[in-house]
């Protein structure tokens, strides 16, 4: 388990870096964005292993690293899309996908259900997770103009 | 108002539409578009600006000092994925703002921007597809021998993504060509040449084909009250999903209809 906790990360840096790249992502974004993505999954696959189950597990990951996109997009001066999907990109269910198109093909309805409402989850926790990032986000980034131009 | 001022408000309004369709046709989120088009507009001094962006056209209104409405509606087509270019547009209505850039200056970094070719080129995403199938059969546990084959694979289906956008075949029927082009080979490869993890390799081939960037970009826009772009960028999103699976559900399909060696 502590390897492949240990390999996680530069596989899902490096497979966060290739849809970047598909994506025509500024060149200095690459590495920066990239490494968000291997966090995300290393993240995900910790809290999976030692504290909770993998919904949950795929939110929290989810969610804290959206929030130091968010922060990275911010610092850089660049549009927090580049990151954010970065980030988000490990985790979409594409396993999952294949796995309930699989079992529908051999007749397994009933494992195909398990599976499929397991990635309609993932994909309903990656949604909240940006969702809650993208709020709290713009909470801050209100209070600290807010406190810049001193209005209430 | 004169002409001359006319003229002047018909070059902002041409300027701050050419920003908004570059956003929108390159993968930008809606809200980005209406954000970065208001900018500019204030920035250029408008004190009036309402901007309405859904995936398939914007509408611009301009109130002048002088009290004068003016009024663009524009059709967007084309939908691509140059996050470059969007990192770029927001950066110089940003410009604007601040008052570094000026108008002239501004305008012809936009036709620049509109005018290029991607700064990726044909091989660049052939490999950056590759790539990303490469690192997330990895991740999915895959071996050297599972990546290899995902790598080629989704470098393959890229090049096909070419040849068809060459041709002018629609874009969503491309996905499904694209998943059946990226599974089949995969079967019959651990089926009938080299036992392996078929799981990994498919999943992870399959994963530069998913549309990750439109939903979240859909939550984006749900998120800040823009309920149609939303709407219509989720559904267009999960239509893809469906695409993908059904090329795979026909991939399989037909492995299993040939024997299904030994998976």
């Amino acid at each position: 388990m502590n390897a492949e906790l240990f390999w996680s990360f530069p596989a899902a840096t490096l497979g966060a870096m290739g849809a970047l790249i598909l994506w025509q992502a500024p060149r200095r974004a690459l590495l920066p964005a990239g490494l968000l993505g291997g966090l995300s999954w290393t993240l995900q696959r910790l809290l999976e292993t030692f504290v909770c189950p993998e919904i949950p597990a795929t939110f929290w990951a989810v969610m804290l690293t959206c929030l130091l996109a968010q922060w990275l997009a911010r610092r850089m001066k660049m549009i927090s899309t580049v990151f954010i999907n970065a980030t988000v990109v490990p985790s979409v269910p594409g396993l999952r996908l294949y796995r309930f198109m699989a079992l529908l093909g051999r007749g397994s309805t009933a494992e195909a259900a398990v599976v499929g409402v397991e990635a309609l989850e993932l994909v309903l926790m990656i949604t909240l997770a940006v969702a809650v990032a993208g709020y709290l986000t713009h909470i801050l980034n209100r209070r600290r103009r807010r406190a810049r131009t001193g209005s209430k | 108002m004169n002409e001359q001022a006319k003229a002047m408000i018909d070059a902002d309004l041409d300027m701050m539409c050419l920003a908004g369709r570059i956003i929108i046709e390159n993968g930008g989120e809606t809200y980005r578009v209406e954000e970065t088009v208001t900018r500019m507009g204030h920035a250029l001094g408008l004190p009036g600006v309402e901007v309405f962006a859904i995936p398939s056209g914007i509408f611009i209104g301009v109130t002048t000092a002088e009290e004068a409405h003016l009024s663009r509606i524009l059709r967007t087509r084309s939908r691509g994925t140059d996050l470059a270019r969007v990192d770029e547009v927001n950066a110089i209505s940003r410009a604007l703002e601040q008052g570094s850039l000026r108008l002239e200056e501004a305008q012809q970094r936009l036709h620049l921007i509109s005018g290029r070719r991607p700064h990726v080129h044909l091989l660049g995403t052939v490999i950056g597809a590759g790539l990303c199938a490469f690192g997330f059969t990895w991740m999915f546990r895959g071996g050297i021998v599972e990546c290899t084959v995902s790598f080629l694979l989704a470098a393959l289906a890229q090049l096909l993504e070419s040849v068809l956008r060459h041709l002018q075949l629609d874009g969503l029927m491309t996905t499904l060509v694209r998943s059946f082009v990226t599974t089949f080979p995969a079967m019959l490869f651990f089926g009938y040449v080299l036992p392996g993890n078929t799981e990994a390799t498919i999943g992870g081939a399959l994963m530069p084909l998913l549309p990750g960037l439109l939903m979240t970009g859909s939550v984006q826009d749900i998120l800040r009250g823009d309920m149609v772009s939303g709407a219509s960028n989720l559904l267009r999103a999960l239509l893809i999903a469906a695409l993908i699976a059904f090329g795979a559900l026909l991939a399989g399909s037909l492995f299993a209809w040939m024997g299904g060696g030994r998976l």
